[in-house]
């Protein structure tokens, strides 16, 4: 118990360094939280989906690339830093889709590149990008509802760690979720 | 209007949630009542919810996942690898060890992921062309490249033999404490592995120990061949990888120019370096051949790294070398420059910083209580033929001299703007080189005239650039020790009096800031040699400065005590390496300059002595010429100049004089080798100064060796400041030169002459001084001035003037109480006390009382500092105290005061006796002197004694 709230505090003390320029921080933070990102990065590509041969280390490699590679995001503690995780692992699969799409239009593409990427299906692809936008816009509106979106399905967080992070109830939570996802799913299927 | 959005969306989601609520069939009508649009944006977002309400979630859910599914499927991410665990993280990417996953064998691999991106066709098609010409390198020091790819994101990565490693090469060396043979014998390995990929057509281009990994067996495993060329290959030009190490890339690499096998040579030269320094100080064979391989023009390196590896054979056989025509003084310019200290290139610092121009014209004020009557009658008639004579060659000199300087400064600035424009379009170019190029070019820029204005420009560039890429890269230990050394190099433009002379505080700042990356650094490698040397530099320094600028003087050299003993264990610890000693030597001259300046009596001969014996021999290991020790050079002229000067304290004048002329011959010797080095040509100056002072102290201030050592002192003076008008530095030592001039002119009787001189000087310092308010150096200078001007003036018969400076003097020397050392103060408000009382008292005033005060302070001093100059300083003080009740009682004052009168000199009479040498009887007021005064005394208070 002593041990979980030193390591807890550790990384508080990590995430502070680490927004004050301190980059070393960061590469300490991974392997303190590594254990989480994993969880998170389980979560987000396993889902209810049969195929549970996904590589959460890929994912949390990408997410550190990420952070490491730019300004620290402004995160006051723990459960901000879950929040920017989670918004760069929104971009990650973003930057995927865009890029994959990418691809199936320049056609012709040498082998090597394209040698790893599977036929997926270009219109999830597509989809994806689309809620990108979609969560852009709400976020404009409702910023909430737009967080709860991305730490729920992008960061693939327990609805209690969601409702924790964003400082509202489970049954709050819930029914924005109950809307945004509506509301989201009604701006995909009018997108021309 | 997000807002009005929000309220928009609040009242959707309200109707949205109660609909939700309802059994189905009253929905339809529960949205027929709403008004448009509302009643649209409603049936729509309840389209969504299926029946069991969850529809929308799942559908998003799905969208994220499928995406997620085959971005992240671990075959597309990284191959058939498994990652298993990462194995470090760095500039360039990340290295993973990995496994095949397909277990057609297990066998562990290193996977390591760049960040570049790979967009073009052009680039993957080059990608997989270098991809398979590495495939092809099978050599058993060369860890082979099995495969490579990209990521579904598009990084591209490398599948790499994993070494088992035992360190990098540097350390496994260290670690196992492996001969110099033993680490001769690796590094040919490396040399092999090196020439194999180059009769491939493969160049690393990357080569430092960080990529050559020792395996337990004791092999070598030369990392990432060729890698640096398929991620940052840009064939439009310039590039310059920017994970790229400074300390072991070519110049050519560092001009972003084409690279060839010469430049892993070079590297490779480096690394030699770098692997025997730390076994054995390298004998002259080992260095010609590191020397061969790192040639400034690629053209002039080994040919092969075969050739390297025979010579380097040879060398260990003891046959003769192929590298042997090569010319040591280019050989020993590039030793020089990989082997430089950080903190070292201004190290012609210690007497400059020491030097502000306190210390050496010091004497220059004694001069004035050193006019002499015995000489005073047979210099009259040579002195005036004399003078006529200097004046015309100086005129003639002067008109010469001016036109060509001119040019020749307007050149200078030219040179400096260029290098500085130069150096702007590399920090652009976000060069890593920032921290390696700014020693190169500060050491030339900094030195030339003219320059403190672009040299200052060029410092903070760097500075700026260099903290932006700390801050990016914190653990990056080059960019942090080359942060530190900017920095230095920062501080000594401010403080080093040569160049700005700035008070320090913003010198203080730049080396307190470099001082704590040092030790940070220093506890990340606790054992590295450089860092430490570093640190004793920079605490050494900044303990000079806090002297220099006054306050806790006591402080400060208790500091530099322990830097000392710290720069001592070193040495003792590190019993071959040069480095240390000559940072010991350098340390113990600083130490030794700071305690003349602290607490003169503590400061030690032995001490100079020990920085002499141990610069000696270093110097005469080496071939004259080599540049390598033009620093060690400076450090033993410096040392030289502190034994001079202790010996000058102790009244040991012929023996000063002897070590201060060793010194100036030297200092003479390296300034013909950089005749427009500023630094050195002061140096030069203050040596002059030395000289001159000490023909003073010996009684003899005209001597003919101190009227050749003032002119020279003055015309470097008068160079220097119009080389450089911006060069506050300049100026000061243009004014403190001028008085030291006039001091001698007094002497030689021409006071008109002197005079002039020591108003504009006191109008410089003090215009100087009011720019700087802050600055106590100039005050400092000041008082020293007036104190002069004062006297001369007194000498001139003009009182009322003569007292106007002392009063001044007074002013200043109050003001100093705070901000200089406390003895400092006191010294000079004596001097000026016991002054102003005497020209008063000459006035017709009785000012006996000040007079007491005056010798009550340097009573104080005494108390504090017994040095027998601090002896002859109270015996002055009584003599002139004396004087004062001596005059008022022949005016008709108080019987009394004869016996006070007769009581001083009495005193004054004794400590004549008691010190040898020639400090004391130069004194003399106004035609007569003290000793007619203390028979005078003697005589009134009846007291005519026969005293020996």
């Amino acid at each position: 118990m002593v041990e979980l709230r030193q390591q807890e505090d550790n990384v508080t003390v990590l995430i502070e360094q680490w927004k004050e320029g301190e980059a070393s921080a960061l590469g300490k933070l991974m392997p303190l939280i590594y254990s989480e990102l994993r969880r998170l990065a389980r979560a987000q590509i396993a889902g209810e989906r049969a195929n549970h041969t996904l590589q959460p280390t890929a994912l949390v490699h990408e997410v550190y690339l990420r952070l490491s590679g730019s300004a620290p995001p402004p995160v006051e503690g723990r459960k901000q830093f879950y929040g920017v995780a989670a918004r760069v692992m929104r971009q990650i699969l973003v930057d995927h889709a865009r890029r994959y799409l990418r691809a199936k239009r320049g056609g012709g593409a040498p082998a090597v590149a394209l040698r790893h990427l599977l036929p997926g299906p270009p219109t999830c692809a597509a989809d994806l990008l689309a809620l990108d936008q979609a969560l852009d816009r709400l976020n404009a509106i409702d910023e909430r509802k737009a967080r709860g979106v991305e730490l729920r399905y992008f960061a693939g967080l327990e609805m209690a760690e969601v409702a924790e992070i964003l400082s509202i109830s489970v049954m709050t939570l819930h029914r924005d979720l109950r809307f945004s996802t509506a509301w989201l799913a009604g701006q995909l299927r009018h997108r021309e | 209007m997000p807002d009005r959005d929000w309220r928009a969306l609040r009242i959707l989601e309200d109707l949205f949630h109660e609909a939700g609520a309802l059994p189905a069939q009253q929905r339809d009508a529960f949205v027929e009542r709403q008004p448009e649009p509302l009643r649209a944006e409603l049936s729509a977002l309840l389209r969504e919810l299926d029946e069991t309400g969850e529809g929308a979630e799942a559908r998003i859910s799905e969208a994220i996942g499928a995406v997620a599914e085959f971005a992240l499927r671990p075959g597309e991410w990284a191959g058939p690898y498994r990652l298993i665990r990462c194995l470090g993280q760095g500039g360039m990417g990340s290295v993973y060890l990995a496994t095949r996953a397909d277990n057609a064998f297990e066998k562990n691999v290193a996977v390591k992921f760049v960040r570049a991106g790979m967009d073009s066709p052009a680039s993957r098609e080059r990608f997989e062309a270098e991809r398979r010409i590495l495939a092809r390198l099978d050599h058993p020091s060369i860890a082979r490249l099995l495969d490579a790819g990209a990521t579904a994101l598009g990084s591209p990565y490398f599948v790499m033999e994993y070494v088992e490693s035992a360190g990098n090469i540097l350390e496994y060396c260290e670690r196992n404490g492996l001969s110099a043979a033993e680490r001769l014998r690796i590094f040919r390995d490396v040399c092999d592995a090196v020439h194999y990929a180059h009769k491939n057509l493969v160049i690393h281009r990357d080569l430092k120990p960080g990529n050559i990994l020792v395996n337990p067996e004791g092999t070598p495993k030369l990392l990432d061949f060729g890698i640096a060329k398929i991620i940052d290959a840009n064939p439009t030009g310039y590039t310059q990888p920017r994970w790229i190490t400074p300390r072991y890339a070519s110049p050519e690499q560092a001009r972003g120019d084409a690279v060839t096998t010469a430049s892993d040579i070079y590297s490779l030269g480096v690394i030699l370096t770098e692997l025997l320094q730390a076994a054995l100080p390298l004998d002259r064979d080992l260095r010609t051949i590191a020397g061969k391989a790192t040639r400034e023009s690629h053209g002039d390196r080994y040919d092969s790294a075969a050739a390297l590896m025979a010579d380097l054979q040879a060398a260990a056989d003891g046959r003769p070398i192929s590298a042997r025509n090569y010319t040591r003084r280019e050989r020993a310019w590039q030793w020089a420059r990989r082997n430089r200290l950080p903190a070292a290139a201004s190290a012609t610092a210690v007497l400059s910083l020491m030097c502000g121009a306190g210390v050496a014209f010091r004497s220059a004020m004694d001069a004035q209580e050193a006019r002499s009557v015995a000489l005073a009658e047979k210099r009259k008639a040579e002195q005036q033929a004399a003078r006529a004579d200097r004046q015309a060659r100086l005129a003639q000199r002067e008109s010469a001299k001016a036109a060509a300087q001119a040019a020749l400064a307007a050149e200078r600035e030219r040179v400096a703007l260029q290098a500085q424009a130069l150096a702007d379009r590399r920090y652009s170019d976000s060069s890593r080189l920032a921290g390696s190029f700014v020693h190169e070019i500060y050491a030339e820029v900094s030195a030339l005239p003219g320059a403190a204005r672009a040299s200052g420009k060029l410092l903070a560039a760097t500075i700026a650039y260099l903290e932006k890429l700390a801050s990016q890269n914190s653990t990056d230990d080059t960019v942090q020790m080359d942060l530190a050394s900017a920095y230095r190099l920062s501080a000594m433009l401010d403080a080093g009096p040569g160049v700005r002379a700035g008070d320090g505080t913003r010198a203080l700042e730049l080396l307190e800031k470099a001082q704590a990356i040092l030790l940070r650094l220093n506890s990340r490698h606790p054992g590295d040699l450089r860092t430490q040397l570093s640190r004793v530099e920079i605490t050494g320094t900044l303990a000079a400065i806090r002297l220099e600028q006054g306050g806790k003087a006591d402080h400060a050299l208790d500091e530099e005590q322990r830097n000392l003993a710290l720069a001592r264990q070193l040495a003792a610890d590190h019993p071959g390496d040069a480095r240390a000693r000559y940072m010991l030597a350098k340390t113990l001259t600083r130490t030794v300059f700071m305690a003349l300046q602290a607490r003169p009596a503590a400061a030690s001969e032995a001490m100079a002595d020990e920085a002499v014996r141990l610069l000696r021999p270093l110097l005469e290991s080496a071939q004259p010429g080599e540049p390598e020790w033009h620093d060690a050079e400076d450090v033993l002229a410096d040392s030289l100049s502190a034994q001079a000067q202790v010996n000058a304290v102790q009244n040991r004048f012929a023996e000063a004089l002897r070590l201060h002329r060793e010194g100036l011959r030297l200092r003479e010797t390296i300034m013909k080798r950089y005749p427009l080095d500023t630094i050195r040509r002061r140096n030069v100056m203050l040596s002059h100064a030395f000289v001159a002072n000490l023909h003073n102290s010996m009684g003899e201030p005209n001597h003919p060796e101190a009227r050749m050592a003032v002119e020279r002192m003055a015309a470097i003076a008068k160079e220097l400041a119009s080389e450089d008008t911006a060069s506050n530095g300049a100026k000061l030592d243009y004014a403190m030169s001028s008085l030291r001039m006039a001091a001698f002119l007094s002497g030689e009787g021409n006071i008109r002459e002197a005079a002039e001189l020591e108003r504009e000087s006191v109008r410089a310092l003090a215009a100087l001084g009011a720019a700087d308010p802050d600055n106590v150096n100039y005050r400092k200078h000041l008082t020293g001035a007036l104190r002069q001007q004062g006297d001369t003036l007194r000498a001139m018969g003009l009182l009322p003037e003569s007292l106007a400076a002392f009063e001044w003097m007074a002013r200043e020397g109050e003001a100093l109480t705070k901000r200089a050392p406390p003895l400092y103060a006191l010294r000079l408000i004596s001097i000026a006390l016991s002054r102003i009382a005497l020209v008063r008292t000459r006035m017709g005033e009785d000012d006996t009382a000040r007079a007491e005060r005056a010798l009550e302070a340097a009573t104080r001093v005494f108390e504090n500092d017994t040095s027998p100059a601090s002896q002859a300083s109270l015996a002055r003080a009584m003599a002139r105290t004396g004087e004062v009740f001596a005059l008022c009682a022949a005016r008709g004052g108080r019987p009394e005061y004869w016996r006070r009168a007769a009581e001083l000199l009495g005193n004054w009479d004794e400590a004549k006796r008691r010190l040898p040498g020639a400090v004391l009887p130069l004194g003399l007021a106004e035609g007569e002197d003290w000793d007619s005064l203390l028979a005078a005394a003697r005589q009134a208070t009846g007291q005519v004694a026969a005293k020996r």
